[in-house]
């Protein structure tokens, strides 16, 4: 059973959409009692870095998520859902994170390049990934965002995407997963890393 | 490399969907659903919603958003009557992946700040009607029928400063007059343009969409007219505009 997190002020229809369509199995998570339920977890996107985490806080979510990855069951953030596995964000001031990966989420502002990264993009791959197949690299995949996540452990890096400056793309260690781009509106190639995620022992 | 977008942009009014010329005469152009549907599967890489029904039907155009984000497997962003955090709030939750005001951030650049800080920059998205006169561009609202006399490259700058995440630009003048988009306000505001530029109104066929997306500065272009009326479709388009060296996805 995959649990979706309801962080209360994001879009979760495109994920569950998602899920539905490819008859997999999943719950929406409001409390931590729920994550009971759950053999691995998707962080979903959109919204802002504070208020994400604000919403996890209150709802009781934060701590638990955390001790769920702990125990090593898989966990996906998806664009905000990835930075939120970080230490600390600059978005809008200082916010702390999950910090189940070291770092720091940062602005992606680069002289001559839009402060924004929004549209279709390819990624390469840094290293050998469990969810990112080699032979789909030469898809374009969705992104939208202004920050990104600047890994204190470089290996932690799986995948890169290029505007300007080399933006981290995905993100792995061990159980923990992170893409920065959005797989549930990214069509085939999407498609693919989520169900990789879903088929994850 | 960052890929150039094509963007349809559908107009909601009631049960119908709607095209309309300089921002009047609307013509009805089909049904959400089976339009969605067919741009699916030729994979546009975005869609702008619009919301133009003249009551207030907030309730059902929830629905269709909702709708639209069940049918379709790329990004959505929504329109029209948001003038409060919790009517976006609902959209987002509908499936819209950025919501776009227009009028209201004429009125209340506050308003452009709360949604960036609730939701984040990348999911807001501002609209500017804009027309020339007497060699300037003049910004409008409220569908076109008031004219806001703010500095054009001023407002751009404060847009962005208040948490914009992508502009549209639209010229009033050519929407729907199929005689190509208005390049001539690239130059006019590009080097104080940090976030995505959008531009729409105008495009009438695949060279207007090659030209404006020729400039380095313009990420993407809105069209209506192009895709429902004729014969070209999202893929043949593509496949033009690549072909003449412009960067488009690889869908499949």
């Amino acid at each position: 059973m995959i649990g979706v997190i309801n962080y209360e002020i994001n879009n979760l229809k495109s994920i569950t959409n998602f899920l539905q369509e490819q008859n997999l199995e999943f719950l929406i998570v409001n409390n931590p009692k729920m994550l009971n339920n759950c053999d691995r977890l998707i962080l979903p996107g959109v919204g802002s870095f504070g208020r994400g985490m604000q919403s996890l806080d209150r709802q009781g979510l934060s701590s638990e998520i955390v001790a769920f990855a702990n125990s090593g069951k898989p966990v996906l953030g998806i664009c905000l859902g990835m930075q939120l596995l970080f230490e600390t964000s600059e978005e809008f001031g200082q916010s702390s994170g999950l910090g189940l990966i070291k770092g720091r989420v940062v602005s992606i502002a680069t002289p001559g390049f839009p402060k924004v990264h929004m549209g279709w993009n390819n990624i390469s791959t840094t290293k050998k990934s469990k969810l990112i197949k080699t032979e789909n690299l030469l898809l374009d995949v969705y992104f939208a965002h202004s920050f990104h996540c600047n890994p204190t452990d470089r290996s932690d890096v799986s995948a890169i995407s290029e505007f300007g400056i080399d933006i981290t793309a995905a993100v792995e260690k061990d159980n923990i997963f992170g893409v920065q781009f959005h797989p549930e509106k990214s069509q085939v190639f999407g498609k693919k890393i989520l169900l990789e995620f879903a088929g994850l022992a | 490399m960052i890929k150039k977008r094509l963007i349809p942009l559908m107009l909601s009014s009631g049960d119908v969907l709607v095209k309309g010329k300089n921002f009047g005469q609307h013509r009805v152009v089909g049904r959400m659903e089976s339009m969605l549907r067919i741009w699916s599967d030729q994979e546009i890489d975005e869609l702008l919603l619009l919301d133009i029904s003249s009551e207030s039907e907030s309730n059902s155009f929830l629905r269709k958003v909702e709708l639209a984000s069940s049918v379709v497997n790329f990004p959505i962003t929504v329109g029209g009557k948001i003038g409060n955090l919790e009517y976006a709030r609902e959209l987002l939750k509908s499936g819209a992946d950025k919501i776009s005001i227009c009028s209201k951030a004429t009125e209340d650049l506050s308003f452009v700040e709360n949604l960036a800080s609730e939701f984040g920059s990348q999911a807001v998205v501002i609209i500017v009607d804009y027309k020339w006169v007497n060699g300037s561009p003049e910004i409008y609202s409220k569908n076109a029928s008031v004219q806001i006399l703010m500095d054009m490259r001023k407002y751009l700058t404060e847009l962005q400063d208040f948490g914009a995440g992508e502009i549209v630009l639209q010229n009033i003048e050519q929407e729907g007059s199929k005689r190509g988009l208005d390049e001539r306000i690239v130059p006019y505001v590009e080097d104080l343009i940090a976030v995505p530029l959008i531009l729409s109104g105008g495009a009438g066929n695949f060279d207007h969409l090659k030209g404006a997306l020729q400039h380095e500065s313009v990420s993407g272009v809105a069209c209506g007219s192009l895709f429902y009326f004729g014969d070209n479709s999202p893929i043949r388009a593509r496949s033009y505009l690549r072909s003449s060296g412009i960067a488009m996805r690889k869908a499949r």
